[in-house]
C-alpha cells in the first residue's frame, strides 16, 4: 500500500489529479475519488466571498500525510492520495481532492469516506471566511464532528 | 540567556501577529512559563491562557510542562478547523 499527500498553494486541477491517479493500475479494480469545492455560503448561511486556509509549513503537510497513511493502514487499499489547497480560495474552486485505489470497490469507498471525515476535523488548517457581512474564524461543525464519530477510531 | 522564536496560528494571530522573538535569562524554560510571560507582557496575550490554545515545540504538539531550549521554535495555535 502507498499513501501520498500534497499541500497545494496554487489552483488544484481535480481532473488532472484523477487521471494521474488512475493511470497504470492494472492490479486494482476500483478507484474512488472525492473533490471538495469551496462554497459561496458558510454553514451559518452567510455569503462567503473569500476563504483563507492558514497553514503551518511543517505541521500542516505532516498532518495530511499522517491521515493518508492511517487510511492506507486501516483499509484494504493499494494507494491513497490527498491533495489539499492552502491560502486564499475563491468560492467554486477545488479545495481538496482525495482518491483511494483497491482491488475491489467497497474498501475504496470506505477509505475515501473515512479520509474525508478525518480531514474535515483533524487536518491542521485554520479556516477564515470573509464576506459582505464580516469575517470569522471557523471550527469544525457539529455535522463534521458527528461524521467523524461514526468511525470507531 | 536564550532566544526563542514564538509564532501564532489561527484566530490568535489576529490578536498577536504571526511571530515574535523572546529572550529569557534562564538556560531553558517550559512552555507554560512562556505562556505566562507572554500574558504578562501583553494584555492581548491573555488569550494564550485559555486551555483550548495548544502549543507545539519544533512542530510537535506538547503539554505545558515541556521544556524549551535555545533555538527551538514554539507555535501556539487556536482550535484547528480541519480542511
Amino acid at each position: 500500500m502507498a499513501a501520498t499527500a500534497h499541500l497545494e498553494l496554487g489552483l488544484l486541477d481535480a481532473g488532472q489529479e484523477l487521471t494521474r491517479f488512475i493511470s497504470g493500475r492494472d492490479g486494482d479494480g476500483a478507484v474512488v475519488s472525492f473533490t471538495g469545492l469551496a462554497r459561496a455560503n458558510a454553514s451559518n448561511g452567510q455569503e462567503v466571498s473569500c476563504l483563507r486556509l492558514d497553514w503551518h509549513p511543517e505541521m500542516t503537510p505532516r498532518s495530511l500525510i499522517e491521515l493518508a497513511e492511517a487510511v492506507a493502514a486501516r483499509f484494504d487499499v493499494s494507494d491513497v492520495r490527498v491533495v489539499h489547497r492552502a491560502g486564499s480560495i475563491t468560492p467554486g474552486e477545488v479545495i481538496v481532492f482525495v482518491a483511494a485505489a483497491s482491488p475491489h470497490r467497497r474498501q475504496a469507498f470506505l477509505a475515501a469516506d473515512y479520509l474525508m471525515d478525518r480531514l474535515k476535523t483533524e487536518a491542521m488548517f485554520w479556516k477564515h471566511e470573509s464576506g459582505p457581512s464580516g469575517a470569522r474564524w471557523v471550527e469544525p461543525t457539529e455535522q463534521d464532528r458527528a461524521d467523524r464519530a461514526r468511525w470507531s477510531d | 540567556m536564550i532566544r526563542i522564536d514564538v509564532s501564532f496560528y489561527g484566530e490568535i494571530s489576529d490578536l498577536l501577529g504571526r511571530e515574535r522573538a523572546m529572550v529569557f535569562a534562564a538556560d531553558d524554560i517550559t512552555v507554560g512559563e512562556i505562556r505566562a510571560e507572554l500574558a504578562r507582557q501583553d494584555e492581548a496575550a491573555a488569550v494564550l491562557l485559555k486551555p483550548q490554545i495548544r502549543v507545539a515545540v519544533d512542530s510537535r504538539v506538547v503539554k505545558d510542562d515541556a521544556s524549551v531550549k535555545a533555538g527551538q521554535s514554539v507555535v501556539f495555535f487556536s482550535v484547528v478547523s480541519g480542511g
